[in-house]
């Protein structure tokens, strides 16, 4: 068994047409991390989202799947989104949402934006050095390699926010 | 819900070294790069060579790179070990007497972990 600790989960961040995810066995050990794009025209991916998100969960069984909280999402990633919770279902794996915040919250000396929030889980993951874009330009796109980083923060995210204690509850007298 | 430990650590560790799958396939010395993908995704279980080689290639022991499978078959042993060791126990040889004290003690230190001593 493994220690609770090394609990393994998977963490993605879903686009419209793509999602980046990253498995994790404890805080600081990556077990795999990528991109599955759904492309559309000539190179169109045929497979469908919910198959990528059944072979990930076959592949690692992991024991929760983090995703972040969505308040405004497109009808393409609203679908993916429901794939996902449809697939986890079923492999009997609960699903775990973070807020945007308790993401930030995690990185506190880098909260600036994305890009540093990246540059921080590069130190802090070296395996991930490789993946990490350029600084992006204001007149380019995001670098499609972005999700696996912010699923990266999401895994960081979520065991940095099952470590910090709660506070105590309230007495009301 | 599942918190075993994977069969295998084969991709993990591929990652870690930045390899792709066909330049550890050229370092196995396989002709196919999609037999490793085979071995990462537990389709296929590798020959002795190879896992050797796959210890060589990533520097990581085998134990760790087949650690779910190593917990499982150290399990199997272990409980194996217990019965020999009663075995061992209740057994009354006309010879070799002096062996068995010492079968034992090999038992108990190689083979039963400190936890499941009795002794």
């Amino acid at each position: 068994m493994l220690h609770p600790n090394e609990k393994r989960i998977l963490a993605i961040d879903l686009r419209s047409r793509s999602f980046g995810f990253v498995v994790f066995e404890g805080p600081t050990r990556l077990l795999d991390w990528g991109v599955r794009s759904f492309r559309q025209g000539i190179n169109a991916v045929k497979i469908p989202a919910s198959l990528k998100f059944a072979g990930l969960m076959d592949e690692f069984s992991p024991s929760t799947i983090v995703v972040r909280k969505g308040s405004v999402e497109s009808r393409k990633k609203a679908g993916m989104r429901q794939a996902l919770v449809t697939q986890a279902e079923k492999h009997r794996i609960p699903v775990r949402l973070l807020s945007r915040r308790v993401v930030k919250n995690a990185f506190v000396g880098s909260n600036r934006n994305k890009y540093a929030i990246a540059v921080a889980l590069a130190k802090q993951l070296p395996e991930l050095v490789p993946k990490l874009p350029s600084v992006r330009k204001i007149w380019k796109s995001e670098d499609y390699r972005m999700s696996i980083f912010d699923a990266a923060a999401l895994g960081v995210a979520y065991f940095s926010h099952r470590r910090t204690p709660r506070p105590p509850a309230r007495v009301v007298v | 819900m599942t918190s075993h430990k994977l069969a295998n650590y084969l991709r993990a560790y591929r990652k870690r070294s930045g390899l792709s799958q066909s330049e550890v396939a050229y370092l196995l010395g396989c002709k196919n790069p999609a037999q490793v993908s085979r071995y990462e995704r537990r389709r296929h279980m590798p020959p002795l060579r190879t896992a050797l080689a796959f210890q060589a290639a990533l520097g990581t022991p085998l134990s760790e790179l087949y650690a779910g499978t190593y917990e499982s078959v150290a399990k199997q042993v272990t409980a194996r070990a217990q019965t020999l060791t009663v075995e061992l126990q209740t057994r009354t040889p006309k010879r070799g007497k002096t062996l068995i004290p010492y079968k034992l003690q090999w038992l108990a230190e190689r083979c039963i972990p400190q936890a499941l001593r009795k002794y």
